[in-house]
């Protein structure tokens, strides 16, 4: 079940994109994103991510008497990226999912995902393990690995998708399974650019 | 600009792989080390001075954490003389594991201690002097682990402060201590009517009634509320300290969640456990402090298990002007009695 669900998500993001490639329309395009990670607001940490956008719908709107159009579209995205707890471990993390933007008029954007398949590891810093007979033995890489479905929202400007530095702000909820018998939420923000 | 931003996050992030980070001066020691075992990573932290080869074991509470107690006299004063190891104990605070904790018993909970034990001796050599403080739960925890085997004389000393080494004694203890207090308010004026009302009401409450532990665990919160208002006992501040490990070295969403999902205290309130008919099996030096309005573990649970060990050497201090958490209120007098403590059985 394991390898199943690792084999699901390395594979996953490369299989969607490929697919969506060849159906996408040629207007779609692929950003890439870098961000600053905090986890627990203040844990430092780095996330990478590549989105794969969908065909734009645009919706046009009146506003103080002119007309303006809003434009929203889909994207598939997959994100990597870790963190760095400083007194108790380091965490890494990889997620693929599903997300909708909402470009404004006003040049803000906003945009939530879904990422229900996700895998984050946890890294110890010096770590014994203590067998039954006694014996203590370091152990190398110690860590545990949790099934990690993550939410985002956010929001950024500007919207123009083919402008650099566009800079966006996230709310990030990671969930870890199992954690001691139970599901445990990540509070983290993230601060990045679109680097494309 | 952005170039920068990026290496410098670059940096940040790569910074915690580089060996050496931590402090490894063992006269000012900052150390972070886990120990594994039956399926749980339990986190230590250990701070102070290691090159005294005097090691102080902190077994936290219920629904507290390791480094909630690296504040005052722990971190200006003992940290200075020992080392001190705050442990986030199993299925708490920034421990990780798959099992949930009522999984786990306070029988195999003690094991988790021994295996600390060991690996801190692993690490930090056999010639070591180890000591152990469990406060509260951890004072229960800490009884079942000196009663198991001969784990004990792994320990120059163990310390129990406001323990509840046992859960069906505490409550009527509790008690005990409600219609004490209360008499003597009364017989002294004060609120003359309100510890009446109390008095009133615990003595509608028996041992072995459905609502005894509910009604006297509120009673006890009136009491206690009351003894506060009343200048009874000192009241200590919320300090910067304790606010930063519990917001910056700890993860508050995770020890929360982690305490709500994992109760050991509940489980062994429930279990019925006590070891007071083992605690004759204890022969190493012990000290049992306690705070004398201290309605959550009384000083009578303290008394009984003072009189109970057969230590050539135990003493009994209670704090006149404490409730549960004397190294708090009276952190002076605490610290003397620790030191001292140490200090004849190093």
């Amino acid at each position: 079940m394991k390898r199943l669900a690792l084999l699901l998500l390395v594979n996953l993001p490369l299989w969607v994109f490929s697919q969506n490639q060849l159906e996408l329309p040629s207007g779609t395009k692929t950003n890439l994103t870098l961000a600053y990670f905090g986890n627990n607001l203040w844990n430092p940490g780095l996330k990478f991510g590549l989105e794969q956008c969908g065909k734009d719908s645009y919706k046009s709107v009146k506003r103080r008497g002119k007309d303006k159009i809003i434009t929203k579209y889909w994207f598939l995205k997959g994100d990597i990226g870790g963190y760095w707890d400083p007194r108790s471990h380091v965490g890494l993390f990889a997620n693929v999912g599903i997300g909708r933007r909402k470009l404004r008029p006003s040049g803000v954007f906003t945009h939530w995902g879904i990422s229900p398949l996700g895998l984050y590891r946890s890294f110890y810093p010096e770590t014994y393990e203590v067998l039954d007979d006694g014996t203590v033995q370091q152990i190398s890489a110690a860590g545990r690995a949790y099934f990690s479905p993550v939410l985002t929202l956010g929001f950024g400007k500007p919207a123009n998708r083919n402008v650099n530095r566009n800079w966006f702000f996230n709310f990030h909820v990671m969930g870890l399974n199992s954690y001691n018998g139970h599901w445990l939420p990540l509070l983290n923000i993230e601060y990045g650019y679109f680097l494309n | 600009m952005k170039s920068h931003i990026i290496i410098f996050l670059c940096f940040v992030l790569v910074l915690p792989f580089f060996p050496g980070c931590g402090r490894e001066d063992l006269s000012n020691l900052s150390d972070t080390l886990y120990v594994r075992r039956n399926g749980a990573d339990m986190p230590a932290y250990i701070y102070g001075n290691a090159a005294s080869k005097v090691f102080l074991i902190v077994l936290h509470g219920a629904g507290s954490f390791g480094l909630a107690f690296r504040e005052g006299i722990f971190k200006y004063d003992l940290e200075s003389q020992y080392a001190v190891v705050y442990w986030d104990q199993r299925s708490q605070s920034m421990a990780q594991g798959k099992e949930p904790g009522n999984a786990f018993d306070v029988a195999e909970r003690a094991e988790d201690v021994r295996a600390l034990i060991q690996t801190i001796r692993h690490k930090y050599g056999d010639d070591i002097s180890l000591f152990m403080m469990g406060h509260s739960w951890g004072g229960a925890l800490g009884s079942q682990y000196m009663v198991t085997k001969d784990y004990q004389y792994e320990l120059k000393g163990w310390i129990e402060v406001d323990g509840a080494h046992d859960f069906p004694q505490t409550s009527i203890a509790r008690k005990n201590l409600i219609d004490t207090v209360a008499q003597q308010q009364i017989d002294q004026g004060f609120r003359v009517n309100t510890w009446q009302g109390i008095l009133d009401k615990s003595a509608l409450l028996m041992p072995g009634d459905s609502g005894f532990y509910d009604g006297i665990f509120d009673l006890a919160l009136e009491s206690l509320a009351l003894v506060k208002e009343d200048g009874l006992v000192n009241s200590p501040n919320i300090s910067a300290d304790l606010l930063y490990h519990t917001f910056m070295d700890n993860n508050p969403v995770t020890w929360r969640m982690q305490d709500f999902h994992n109760k050991p205290a509940i489980d062994a309130l429930d279990a019925g456990f006590s070891v007071s008919d083992e605690l004759v099996k204890i022969r190493i030096p012990c000290l049992f402090l306690w705070g004398k309005y201290d309605f959550s573990v009384p000083p009578e649970v303290g008394k009984d298990g003072y009189g109970r060990v057969s230590s050539a050497f135990k003493d009994l201090i209670v704090f006149e002007r404490s409730e549960h958490h004397p190294f708090l209120s009276e952190p002076e007098l605490f610290l003397e009695a620790v030191e001292d403590f140490i200090e004849l059985h190093k």
